[in-house]
């Protein structure tokens, strides 16, 4: 059921992917690792919008690609600016709120400060995937978020 | 441990069982891994490709709507991921959901020790079809197999519609194939072949 028609050009292919290209150890334990990632207490604040997606090639030089992720009654908005290999992250909380931001990748984390109008920068962040983790006090409640996974 | 269905995986996933992790993870990483390098990266941009959607997968476990096809979810994550990367590196993308029957041009330029001139040729072929080709030639081609949901899934295209495109897809590739063999010659040794 899952062979509909038997090409023996496609068994032939199958060894010569696995002998040439099988997935490196390192990627197979990466994704092994990315389970001590896993939060229970945070709510999530998804991806929806990447300017790399929506805007259409209006990529003059360096213009800065901007991140909007939405979780339940919150909006963080990042802007990454390319510095040579490590990524500065600019970014806005909808509400304002003061709050502690802790931008995480797969090596480490960093932690910033957001100020009373929400605002925050972290600067050598490096390229790959991150998340931020965002704690706040919203009427005297901590109040925990963690935005979708990103490459950037 | 006795053999699990992908949801009761993910259900214990959930609750901290990271022994259920890894073996999701062994199931479904080289779906994953040959989405990203049926597109072409590299192999620094399909680890991160890979990286990022499994992470996602962290992030969502618990959340999935139809948790028997996780294949399916993390090929569609892990494709979007590649149009993300071929973006930032100012490749053309006709668009997240077009049809990417665009040549590669780019045969796969890592060190590759394949020992008959036949799987050499075949492997300088693969990366010669039409994107589209490669992405679901490499999908079907992976241990476990996957199902032809999860492969609609992966590609954006009509469960009805997998069969006669692999078809079409082996096709392209013999015929790759062929000239290849029927030009013989010096020029074979070229790593790169014909650009």
């Amino acid at each position: 059921m899952a062979e509909p028609m038997f090409d023996p050009l496609a068994a032939e292919l199958r060894n010569v992917i696995e002998q040439a290209d099988p997935i490196p150890d390192s990627v197979l334990a990466a994704a092994k690792a990315s389970f001590v990632w896993r939060t229970v207490d945070a709510e999530l604040a998804e991806l929806v919008t990447d300017s790399l997606l929506t805007a259409s090639s209006i990529r003059s030089g360096s213009a800065a690609r901007l991140l909007t992720f939405e979780g339940p009654g919150v909006e963080v908005e990042v802007e990454v600016a390319d510095i040579g290999a490590t990524r500065r992250l600019t970014g806005q909380l909808v509400p304002v709120a003061a709050a502690t931001v802790v931008v995480r990748w797969s090596g480490g984390s960093v932690e910033a400060q957001a100020d009373e109008l929400g605002r925050f920068s972290v600067a050598e962040v490096p390229a790959g995937a991150v998340s931020l983790a965002i704690t706040s006090t919203v009427d005297g409640a901590a109040r925990s978020i963690v935005t979708s996974w990103v490459s950037i | 441990m006795p053999e699990l269905s992908t949801a009761e995986l993910l259900a214990a996933a959930g609750n901290g069982d990271s022994a259920a992790w890894n073996e999701l993870v062994e199931r479904y990483s080289r779906l994953v891994w040959a989405v990203a390098r049926g597109f072409s990266l590299s192999t620094a941009d399909a680890a991160d490709v890979s990286q990022t959607t499994w992470l996602r997968l962290v992030e969502h476990l618990g959340a999935l709507r139809e948790p028997e096809h996780l294949g399916g979810w993390l090929a569609t994550t892990a494709r979007h991921e590649c149009l993300r990367v071929l973006r930032k590196g100012g490749r053309e993308v006709l668009g997240v959901e077009a049809d990417l029957d665009l040549e590669s041009g780019e045969p796969t330029p890592e060190t590759v020790v394949l020992h008959s001139e036949r799987d050499r040729l075949l492997w300088l072929s693969l990366g010669e079809i039409p994107q589209r080709c490669q992405v679901l030639l490499r999908a079907l081609a992976t241990e476990p197999p996957p199902s032809y949901h999860d492969v609609s899934l992966s590609l954006g295209v009509p469960i009805g519609s997998i069969g006669p495109t692999r078809a079409r897809c082996l096709d392209h590739l013999r015929k790759r194939l062929q000239g290849h063999e029927n030009a013989g010659g010096p020029e074979l040794d070229s790593p790169r072949g014909g650009g």
